[in-house]
């Protein structure tokens, strides 16, 4: 079942390539919505109460390094097989029939989102890593062949130099894991029952951290971020802001910190993160204010947004680290939902800049309301899903320093304030006159049905997590393997 | 009952939902119906729950659960939250109705719109007193914070409406962290977010966890109640529509922050210098307000300063433990401010949305039942006999003097001196705008239409209210005290009065007060003291307050302009810093992978194409194992 959710896309994507252009593009969503169907089957019928990896499938790989290919699902990966899911079927629907080079695309696409997929799905180190690899090939491709704006070469050779560098220090600890632990075993629980020294635990979770950190951005090694994400078609955009960050948070959840839960007591790792966290969550929200291009708006306060994420996990605590889960899916949902929007507009107007657009409310009332609530969500209302993750990441912070919690907050004060001149700056002000009377050179067209079916999801989910989030946080006491780090 | 509790919420909540999605360019009778008419519905399921006594606390499921933080979705329902609901369904009904007369100009989406956002805030508000945990209460909060935004900024095509509107949620969203910060304190020292269960675990003694965890919730109170020093946005978010400025930010919303702290009660009797500031902050807000009331000529925005002075009262009553008096005058100021704005509202229809006094006058003989119910408001809110701001405001004035220590007299002096200065801009909008012979700038000249049935009955209804209203509590003559006995179960009993100083001192408010009213007619009408001469002897004074202390201005050159510098800089050195110095470590290893390969992409993309195949074939031999 499991291999089945890998393999499914990445089979799929190497048809779709050398599919013609109609027929790619039925089988991409064809593909992709079965991908779906299979998550949410094994979401559904998830056990919450069990401990330890389900649905588990293993077998020999390379018998002599106790290499396996071991895959399995727990509370933590569940929910974020299934956003991986919903967000690749999301993406392949936003691609337009008549995309350049469409098969490719789409089979590329697909390809990534496998990688993803196994990422997730890994219970074994060595194939964590290959999967980790895996995803990064066709996400380059995708950038360098397909990118947008002045220099796509460079952001996706950045983005590249950038992760690999990350992988390869990360390809060293995979191997320290191996070579120091007395389990000698790439098996997950099985190095987690066994950690390494302490001395030797501080050096591979620099390591790891640094491989992680690149990933999901963290603060100071954010750069490649606004880059690739500026240049980045849409629909890809959606799977590289919506899912790939989160494998670098997941990863340090999954890897970093059970495997190495005890670095040496002379340097504390569980406090640098915390505060590269906190400044990341000021820089992104300051760097939000400055720009005037509301898709590098979306990007910086990305930045913002995935600092809460770290700062969670490095509280060290049960609601830092299940804030941290829901707000990987918050993030997941709320920034593929607007970047959709700035696509929407741009493709309208002709325009990304706030100081240019203005007034579009009258003509274009759908996309004003969609608009909004996603607006609400991202800048962190309570009874939307993005306040019980902030909520619960900064409760957890509290408790491990309260001037931390505190310094966090300023990302919540700033938020408000480049959401606010986002939504307001194109949809409201007078300049577009009364409703009577819209602008001209404003394309008086309102959502298509296509569009708001492909947001609904988005928005649905946006209220579900708000107003009910336990039902995926019920899941996370279900961990695959002992996880030093959560108290239950 | 469980289910009439929640159906509290659900009433609100459908209305929004159906006129926000499916009713939103329909039928314009739909929404004049749907739109007060769930309101009028979960005005009923309260009189049902009040009728059968419940005092309950519902769970309806579990909201967030992370270890030992457990945080139901739960409702509260007690005397407090009942009466809370009661002013939020009766006179949020009444206001919406008006709203069905007022907002008829609106194109049909905008007529939608507008009832959708206020069913939204029904709802927002009730949950903020119905919330049975700090996190719920939490939700409410900032729902009506959203659905004020939205209201303020409901024109949103001027741009004064839309800064307003982003000022207020800003300011607010400050509130709401120091809220979400207070509910952090509670729950790490306590263990608790359930009021049930927090109140029982707080200790008795002052202690710095006590003092913060209330500091913090104070906060929000304020901001929410637009009190010093976070009151800036109160008068610009008079750029909403007139029902808006009743409903939320006279009747409802802005006295938020007196429920918060008699909400919390227990927390803030187990404080000392928390407790004081809530009565300092008030007395000084109270103070301020009418100060800057004198001098503004624009109706709604003397409404908006007045109201942010009532408040100031109810912010010291709840600050010396006088919770009821807090409250009696909380459902006092909604009649009164209510039936002001909405009367106002008459006026402001009537000319054309003109909102300027100077332009006014002759509204006596023109709008004589608009101006009559606007005199019963005018004199509840100067505190005349026997309307029902007189009782509220003495019943406050009275227990600040009865308490008898430093505090209370201080707080007490300054209450009168405000009871004095807002009988004089009372009188002064009275005489001024309604009394005087018409002016010249009026922009309607001739014979002013009287505003539609729908408009006058519940502008009628509230005169009424604030006629008799006032004899709900009568200690002002020694009498009975309907409010104290109503919400004893949960605030406790009110103090006795000790002496009978106090009466003198309600005597000497009352009169003083009238007085005041009365010689504003002086200034305005008989010219026996002229204004023009006044503003020449003082006009500094007349300066700053016009300016209103210079707060705005102090905030643009303190906060605005300093964020976005450093948002400047924080972007330049991002490029410069940051950018640079990555690519300079990346310009180094290229060079170094140079000597290994023809050129950089090269090698990267043959890196990539051996990755590539290697995954393949890994991928070819696992499968071909798991098979075997």
């Amino acid at each position: 079942m499991l291999s089945a959710i890998w393999i499914l896309p990445a089979l799929g994507g190497l048809i779709v390539c050398f599919l013609p252009r109609g027929a790619a593009r039925v089988g991409a969503i064809l593909v992709a919505l079965a991908e779906l169907a299979l998550t949410l089957v094994v979401a559904a019928t998830f056990d919450a109460s069990h401990h330890g990896y389900q649905y588990a499938e293993q077998a020999s790989w390379i018998a002599q390094f106790n290499v396996s290919y071991h895959l399995g699902v727990d509370g933590l990966s569940v929910w974020l097989l299934v956003l991986n899911a919903l967000i690749g079927a999301l993406a392949v629907l936003a691609t337009p029939a008549a995309w350049p080079r469409a098969s490719a695309f789409l089979g590329l696409m697909l390809l990534m989102e496998s990688g993803m997929a196994g990422v997730f799905l890994s219970v074994d180190l060595l194939l964590f890593y290959v999967f980790w690899e895996a995803m990064l090939i066709p996400a380059y491709f995708l950038l360098w062949l397909w990118g947008e704006g002045e220099r796509p070469n460079y952001a996706a050779l950045k983005f590249v130099l950038f992760t690999l560098v990350g992988s390869l220090l990360m390809l060293v600890g995979v191997l320290g894991e191996y070579v120091f632990s007395s389990a000698h075993t790439f098996d997950l629980p099985a190095l987690a029952a066994q950690p390494p020294s302490p001395a030797i635990q501080f050096g591979l979770f620099a390591l790891f951290a640094a491989a992680f950190a690149v990933k999901i951005p963290v603060w100071p090694l954010h750069s490649w971020l606004p880059d690739a994400y500026m240049s980045a078609p849409t629909p890809f955009l959606l799977l590289l802001a919506g899912v790939m960050g989160k494998t670098g948070a997941y990863g340090m959840l999954r890897v970093l910190l059970p495997l190495n839960p005890h670095p040496v007591n002379w340097w504390d790792w569980n406090w640098v993160l915390p505060v590269l966290a906190v400044i990341g969550i000021a820089w992104g929200a300051l760097l939000a204010l400055a720009q005037r291009d509301l898709k590098a708006l979306v990007a910086y306060s990305s930045i913002s947004h995935m600092g809460f994420i770290v700062l969670g996990i490095f509280a060290l605590n049960a609601q830092g680290q299940e804030g941290a889960l829901v707000q990987m899916l918050n993030h997941g949902i709320i920034v593929p939902a607007l970047f959709l929007i700035v696509a929407w507009i741009y493709a309208r107007t002709g325009s990304r800049d706030r100081s240019v657009l203005t007034g579009l409310a009258p003509a274009m009332p759908v996309l004003a309301g969609v608009f909004l609530v996603v607006t609400m969500a991202a800048l962190g209302l309570p009874g939307l899903n993005s306040f019980v993750g902030e909520f619960m990441t900064l409760l957890g912070a509290w408790q491990l320093s309260p001037w931390l919690a505190v310094a966090g907050c300023i990302g919540l004060i700033l938020a408000p304030i480049y959401m606010l001149r986002l939504f307001q700056g194109a949809m409201y002000t007078e300049v577009a006159g009364p409703p009577d009377h819209p602008a001209e050179g404003v394309v008086r067209k309102d959502m298509a049905r296509g569009e708001l079916a492909l947001i609904a999801p988005l928005l649905a989910l946006m209220f579900v997590l708000g107003l009910y989030p336990y039902l995926v946080v019920h899941a996370l006491p279900a961990l695959g393997q002992g996880m030093q780090v959560l108290h239950w | 009952m469980q289910a009439l509790a929640l159906a509290i919420l659900l009433f609100p909540a459908a209305g929004g939902i159906f006129l926000g999605v499916f009713n939103w360019r329909g039928s314009r009778l739909l929404t004049a119906m749907v739109g007060p008419g769930v309101i009028w519905a979960a005005f009923v399921c309260v009189l049902i729950l009040l009728g059968n006594n419940v005092d309950q606390d519902f769970t309806y499921w579990t909201w967030i659960r992370a270890g030992s933080f457990e945080v139901p979705f739960d409702i509260l329902i007690d005397h407090l939250s009942l009466f809370m609901c009661l002013v939020i369904t009766g006179v949020g009904g009444l206001i919406v109705t008006y709203a069905v007369g007022y907002m008829e100009h609106e194109t049909d989406g905008s007529y939608a719109r507008f009832f959708c956002y206020m069913d939204v805030f029904v709802l927002a508000m009730l949950i903020l007193v119905l919330a049975g945990n700090t996190v719920f209460l939490i939700v409410g909060w900032a729902g009506v914070g959203l659905s004020s935004y939205l209201l303020i900024g409901f024109y949103y095509w001027r741009r004064s409406a839309v800064i307003a509107a982003r000022k207020a949620f800003v300011m607010n969203v400050i509130g709401d962290i120091g809220m979400i910060l207070g509910a952090f304190v509670l729950f790490v020292s306590y263990h608790q977010v359930v009021y049930l269960k927090l109140f029982p675990a707080l200790p008795h003694t002052p202690d710095a966890t006590t003092e913060l965890a209330a500091f913090l919730l104070l906060v929000g109170g304020i901001a929410k109640s637009a009190q010093l020093p976070l009151h800036t946005w109160l008068p610009d978010a008079m750029e909403g529509p007139t029902p808006v400025s009743a409903l939320i930010h006279a009747a409802t919303m802005v006295t938020a922050g007196v429920y918060l702290v008699a909400r919390f009660h227990p927390l803030y009797d187990a404080t000392i210098y928390a407790h004081a500031a809530v009565a300092i902050i008030g007395a000084v807000t109270a103070l301020f307000a009418a100060s800057i009331a004198l001098v503004q000529t624009d109706i709604k925005r003397v409404l908006a300063y007045s109201t942010m002075s009532q408040i100031g009262y109810m912010f010291l009553a709840v600050g010396i433990g006088a919770y009821s008096a807090g409250l009696f005058h909380l459902l006092s100021h909604a009649f009164f401010k209510a039936l002001l704005f909405m009367a106002a509202g008459n006026v402001i229809h009537a000319l054309h949305d003109d909102q300027d006094m100077r332009h006014y006058g002759g509204l006596w003989h023109d709008m004589r039942r608009s101006s009559v119910t606007f005199l019963a408001g005018s004199l509840s809110l100067a505190g005349i006999i026997p309307f029902v701001g007189f009782f509220s405001k003495e019943n406050v004035l009275g227990e600040a003097f009865s308490r008898g220590d430093g505090l209370g007299y201080a707080v007490w002096f300054i209450g009168f001196v405000t009871a004095v200065l807002t009988g004089f801009y009372t009188g002064r909008m009275w005489w001024f705008a309604f009394w005087r012979p018409a002016s010249e700038e009026r922009p309607v000249a001739g014979h002013l239409h009287e505003a539609p049935l729908v408009m006058l009955v519940p502008v009628a209804v509230l005169a009424v209210l604030t006629t008799v209203g006032g004899f709900l509590q009568i200690k002002a003559i020694g009498g009975w005290a309907l409010v104290d006995d109503f919400l004893k179960p949960v605030l406790g009993e009110e103090r006795i009065r000790t002496n009978g100083l106090e009466y003198l001192a309600t005597v000497l408010t009352l009169v003083l007060a009238a007085l005041a009213f009365a010689a504003a007619y002086n200034f305005w009408i008989r010219g026996t003291w002229s204004p023009a001469g006044w503003r020449a002897r003082y006009g500094w004074g007349a300066r700053v307050l016009e300016r209103k202390y210079y707060f705005d201005e102090l905030y643009d050159w303190a906060f605005v302009r300093p964020l976005d510098r450093l948002a400047g800089f924080t972007d330049r050195e991002d490029r410069s810093l940051i950018d640079t110095g990555a690519v300079d470590v990346g310009a180094y290893t290229e060079r170094g992978a140079g000597a290994l390969s023809l050129t950089q992409t090269g090698f990267l993309r043959s890196y990539v194409l051996v990755f590539v195949a290697g995954v393949v074939i890994a991928a070819v031999l696992v499968l071909w194992r798991a098979s075997s």
